[in-house]
């Protein structure tokens, strides 16, 4: 059954509470500098051939909502966007836990080989509805 | 069987997580090799990882390591290239050696591992590459900044604050921009192996996707410290594409034309579909 579990890390094991918060910071200050300097993306050229979005379109609109602290239209825009950029928030926040506690026990997601091949159809159910969401409310 | 008997087990080798295993699996799989007597350890309650040789209950229920096991009758290889062996600053440069000159040996003996090594090369090997770009983007808007702004705040092309900026100003954000482009390089990276190996998925490879990651990572940034210097980028960017190609060949035991098939020929093809339709956009809107 998924779980987590907190357990030390193994020698050699990547410091998720380093990097990925991160990542995270620095792809956040970035795109706020971006938006800053009113740069814009070039148009989804899937979209300009089928006239249907891909499954990113949507995510800078939601990036700028989530800029502008309208967290309603960001999720409209870009559920599964708003959904990372949540992970991400609560990760990097934990991160901060983990360092100012000097903590040595890490969190980490844990499942058996059945669960991991049922998480994979999850995800890709979840990735098939998103994108139905995404034909309906971006093209209406 | 007693209670922490029956909670799960962790396994790690080489610094990847192997799984979860139950105690029995665990016994099961010493006998027939899957696992090895040095492969890590741990269960809920344990201070740090133990080596699986070392734990009681398997010492105690006298698990044969065999010769037909593979990890203890093997003598063990050296891994490469030579970061996988420890960061140091004559790894660095070996590492660019061993992938350079001896991609083929590299790679077969490339380990199973995690992903903090390749990251931490990557790191040390595109420093010299964001150094070498901040200084000539630096020392480019020092010689001739008024001259590259005048026009493009004259034409309106520039976002409104940054017409008060002074060049200064501009050199600072352009470093403060690719100092955020080497946070995201770990992101990248992963992103870009990601589609690398849902491109080598029809061909069936034989490593997981972490190892794709491993052996792009180090292909790739093996070369960054040459890619950014003038002429010498014409060898090193060819050259980093056969380094790469032979790389998941050896360590995916996949045909290398096929591995070019899905390294080379596809992106290039995707990549000019996409500018023919962006031509094809631009001169339908210049009509």
């Amino acid at each position: 059954m998924f779980s987590f579990v907190r357990r030390p890390a193994y020698p050699g094991e990547l410091n998720h509470e380093l990097v990925w918060p991160l990542a995270f910071l620095g792809g956040s200050a970035f795109a706020a500098i971006w938006f800053q300097i009113g740069l814009k993306l070039p148009d989804c050229i899937f979209f300009k051939f089928t006239g249907l979005p891909c499954l990113g379109c949507g995510g800078t609109r939601c990036a700028r909502h989530l800029e502008s602290l309208d967290f309603s239209q960001a999720f409209l825009f870009h559920p599964g966007f708003f959904l990372i950029m949540v992970v991400g928030g609560a990760w990097t926040l934990y991160s901060a836990v983990f360092w100012l506690r000097r903590d040595t026990l890490r969190l980490r997601p844990a499942w058996s080989g059945a669960d991991s091949l049922r998480l994979r159809w999850v995800v890709a159910v979840l990735l098939l509805v998103h994108w139905a969401w995404q034909c309906y409310y971006l093209t209406r | 069987m007693g209670l922490m008997a029956r909670m799960p087990i962790h396994v790690a080798r080489n610094s990847a997580q192997l799984g979860i295993f139950s105690a029995e699996e665990i016994q099961a799989g010493l006998q027939a090799g899957r696992f090895s007597p040095t492969d890590l350890a741990w269960r809920e309650g344990m201070a740090g990882w133990t080596p699986l040789g070392e734990w009681a209950e398997f010492r105690a229920s006298n698990v044969p390591i065999s010769s037909s096991n593979q990890f203890s009758a093997e003598a063990p290889v050296q891994p490469m290239p030579a970061w996988e062996r420890g960061p140091s600053l004559a790894h660095f440069f070996q590492t660019i050696r061993d992938v350079a000159l001896n991609p083929v040996r590299t790679f077969d003996a490339l380990p199973i591992g995690g992903f903090a090594k390749p990251i931490t090369f990557t790191y040390w090997a595109s420093l010299p590459a964001v150094l070498l770009g901040t200084l000539i983007y630096g020392l480019l808007f020092s010689l001739m900044g008024d001259e590259i702004l005048r026009p493009l705040k004259a034409a309106g092309n520039m976002p409104a604050f940054l017409n008060d900026v002074s060049t200064g100003a501009v050199i600072i954000l352009i470093g403060v921009g690719l100092g955020l482009l080497f946070l995201l390089i770990p992101l990248s990276s992963m992103v870009g192996a990601a589609l690398t190996h849902l491109l080598l998925l029809p061909w069936g490879p034989q490593g997981t996707y972490r190892q794709t990651y491993r052996a792009t990572s180090y292909a790739q940034a093996a070369f960054f410290p040459f890619i950014f210097i003038p002429c010498l980028n014409y060898v090193a960017g060819p050259w980093q594409v056969v380094a790469i190609v032979i790389g998941l060949s050896r360590v995916h035991k996949i045909e290398w034309w096929k591995v070019l098939i899905s390294t080379v020929v596809v992106p290039c093809c995707c990549a000019c579909f996409g500018y023919a339709a962006l031509f094809a956009m631009l001169a339908k809107s210049w009509r």
